[in-house]
């Protein structure tokens, strides 16, 4: 079996104790959506974490603690809200995370003809969530980050520094790394895109020329 | 594991046939557990106290939904407890994947494997110590990685890449224990 590109386990770790912030807990939901080793993993940590509470120190509760839980017991419970599937088109199957992240919102094009993306309204830093759809063929220019990119594919799939990354895959990049991303030939890739700050391209020139031709 | 598996009981009595007594057996076990828990946390007692409540209302309500074979009694507790506390004390949005599909075979076999605290501590004492140290901050003291950079004077960076290191071998032990 493919060694699946997981979000890495402190990351999940993060999220499993509840300590994530809205963005990255959403990047880590929508993972889970989509890979099960990374469900299984998080799974393994929350026995752990349950592991950990069971030896917590006790706290001893309120004396009407009890009572007053019991007195509750018949209340009714408030009805959940139901967030529709979003009306955005996008041939794939939006993972259930992201559906209240995409209401009212729409593709605007970034690259006519070949990249077009949506903002979420859910931010890192100053930096939206954003899903972003290229064409097939389409390069990504050399660019390394003020701080960490995280791409999960959500249909279709990409090249990136000789390793591939298919739907449910996370690639994670630090500010460190330079690096450019091919989407595969197959047809159009979409990703969700976390990231902490703005791209900084290699080279203003090679980022104008490649972001006009695609190449 | 009496102890454990009679909770898992309670938890089904509670979820087939709203059975009160049982009810009050898992607040008497899980109760102060989760308010040190959430103490631990940095929660106040009036905060502890509220994530206590909601979270036995939400165990009243959906204990019909536990399932033995994928999850133990203190996990599926656990993530509702958890879940509250992002609720009540972060005030935060949780997004949440939705529940799995059919488990895989052998994959629920995988996780009904009990690992109870004892078991931990023990897998936590062949890590190297520096890796063992950052854990047990994280599964016994519950806090971030942030806190426990301030409070071993480390940059993050090194508490998260012992962080890294060390949950790896430490599925390694438990996959062999």
């Amino acid at each position: 079996m493919r060694t699946a590109h997981l979000l890495s386990e402190e990351l999940l770790l993060a999220y499993a104790a509840g300590q994530s912030s809205e963005a990255m807990s959403l990047l880590a939901a929508a993972h889970l959506s989509l890979n099960p080793q990374a469900r299984e993993v998080v799974a393994r940590l929350e026995q752990t974490l349950a592991a950990g509470m069971e030896s917590a120190p006790v706290a001893s509760l309120a004396k009407d603690a009890l009572p007053m839980l019991l007195a509750r017991l018949d209340e009714a419970p408030e009805t959940a809200v139901v967030v529709p599937r979003p009306a955005l088109k996008t041939g794939f199957e939006i993972p259930e995370p992201l559906w209240p992240y995409l209401q009212n919102r729409d593709w605007k094009s970034v690259v006519p003809g070949r990249v077009k993306q949506v903002e979420l309204g859910v931010r890192i830093g100053q930096t939206p969530l954003a899903l972003v759809s290229m064409r097939p063929g389409f390069r990504v220019p050399t660019h390394s980050h003020h701080g960490a990119e995280f791409n999960l594919v959500l249909t279709g799939g990409f090249s990136d520094l000789d390793q591939d990354f298919l739907p449910g895959d996370v690639s994670e990049r630090g500010p460190e790394h330079e690096h450019d991303m091919r989407v595969h030939e197959d047809g159009p890739c979409v990703v969700l895109v976390a990231r902490d700050g703005p791209l900084i391209p290699r080279s203003a020139t090679a980022h104008l020329a490649s972001w006009l031709t695609g190449f | 594991m009496r102890f454990v598996s009679q909770l898992t009981e309670h938890l089904q009595a509670v979820g087939q046939h709203a059975d009160r007594q049982a009810f009050a057996a898992l607040f008497e076990h899980f109760a102060p557990r989760i308010k040190g828990m959430m103490m631990r946390k940095g929660a106040s007692d009036a905060q502890a106290e509220e994530v206590v409540q909601e979270t036995f209302l939400a165990i009243w309500r959906q204990a019909s939904r536990f399932d033995p074979t994928r999850a133990q009694a203190s996990t599926w507790i656990y993530t509702i407890a958890r879940n509250k506390y992002v609720d009540r004390v972060r005030k935060m949005r949780r997004p949440e994947p939705p529940p799995p599909p059919e488990p895989e075979p052998g994959a629920d076999k995988a996780l009904a494997r009990h690992q109870d605290s004892a078991q931990l501590l023990e897998n936590l004492n062949k890590l190297p110590p520096a890796q063992a140290a950052v854990l047990r901050y994280s599964f016994f003291e519950f806090q971030t990685q942030a806190q426990i950079a301030e409070r071993l004077g480390l940059p993050l960076g090194t508490i998260k890449s012992r962080t890294r290191l060390g949950l790896r071998a430490l599925r390694a032990h438990m996959e062999t224990s």
